[in-house]
């Protein structure tokens, strides 16, 4: 094996690593949105639009 | 029946993460751009990415040892927050820090992984903030969580200098270091440049993912009192 494939090996795990936590990131962040929403939505019921009343 | 479209499709952006792209751009421009070592050649270039993680896990953890000393003495959510979301992230560059310096080891010593001081207690601070992830995510209590965890982050950070010293006080495969080290940095100022800026371009990486880090525990906190109060 050459040097830069060692060397292209140990970017992509760094590379790989930050950008898959960054989408996991955003992944949780829109997932306590949903629930947030749902627990406002059961708390509030809907207005006339169709909208939980307590939606921020 | 009228068709109810939840928020929750909204987009979650991280904040404009465009800076932070072009200094990494420009980091990882100078490390193709760098010469390669006399002894190591082209392996150098591992160095680039390999020791601005281990700076960005130093980093991490000491935000966290402040932000738990910070939250035991005030006990406020904020500091709360901080500490969380930079265990995590230190946790993550420790874990980049360990894969890049196999890969840079089995290319340079032959050997994936060796007991070395310096890989041993690299690989201990790793366990010691896997547990202090785990811990926040097993206690359900918000104040016992922050209360155990701040303890937590306070007595991990003991091997962090244990970690960065251990290449001086014990004999090793792993090099002594060339930059934190007593008097001017014995690395060639053709290869401290980039290792410089790349160190720069984590540091600002790392505020960014800790800013988001941040949003989330914030977000979690409002769901907890959101479930709390319709309970």
């Amino acid at each position: 094996v050459s040097d830069l494939a060692f060397v292209a090996a140990a970017y992509a795990v760094i590379v790989g690593g930050v950008a898959g936590y960054a989408w996991l990131l955003r992944r949780r962040l829109r997932a306590l949105g949903g629930i947030r929403d749902a627990v406002d939505l059961a708390r509030g019921g809907l207005d006339e639009t169709g909208v939980a009343r307590t939606e921020r | 029946m009228t068709a109810v479209s939840l928020p929750a499709a909204r987009r979650v952006p991280l904040g404009s993460g465009s800076l932070v792209g072009a200094v990494l751009a420009v980091s990882l421009a100078l490390d193709a751009a760098a010469p390669p070592d006399r002894v190591q050649g082209d392996l150098v270039r591992i160095m680039y990415v390999h020791v601005p993680s281990a700076w960005i896990a130093y980093l991490a953890f000491g935000i966290t040892f402040l932000a738990s000393l910070a939250f035991l003495v005030r006990r406020r959510p904020g500091p709360d927050r901080l500490a969380a979301a930079s265990a995590e992230v230190g946790l993550l560059f420790t874990g980049l820090t360990l894969l890049s310096g196999s890969i840079w080891g089995r290319a340079t010593w032959g050997v994936w992984w060796d007991w070395d001081p310096r890989l041993t207690t690299t690989a201990i601070m790793f366990v010691a903030y896997l547990a202090y992830v785990l811990l926040r995510a097993s206690i359900v209590d918000r104040g016992r969580r922050a209360r155990l965890a701040a303890v937590l982050g306070v007595v991990a950070f003991a091997n962090v200098p244990v970690v960065h010293f251990s290449v001086l006080w014990w004999r090793g495969l792993h090099q002594a270091p060339t930059v934190l080290r007593p008097g001017s940095p014995s690395i060639d100022p053709v290869l401290l440049v980039p290792l410089l800026v790349g160190v720069a371009a984590f540091t600002l990486l790392y505020a960014w993912l800790v800013l988001g880090r941040i949003r989330l525990e914030r977000e979690r906190d409002a769901v907890e009192a959101a479930i709390g109060a319709a309970a």
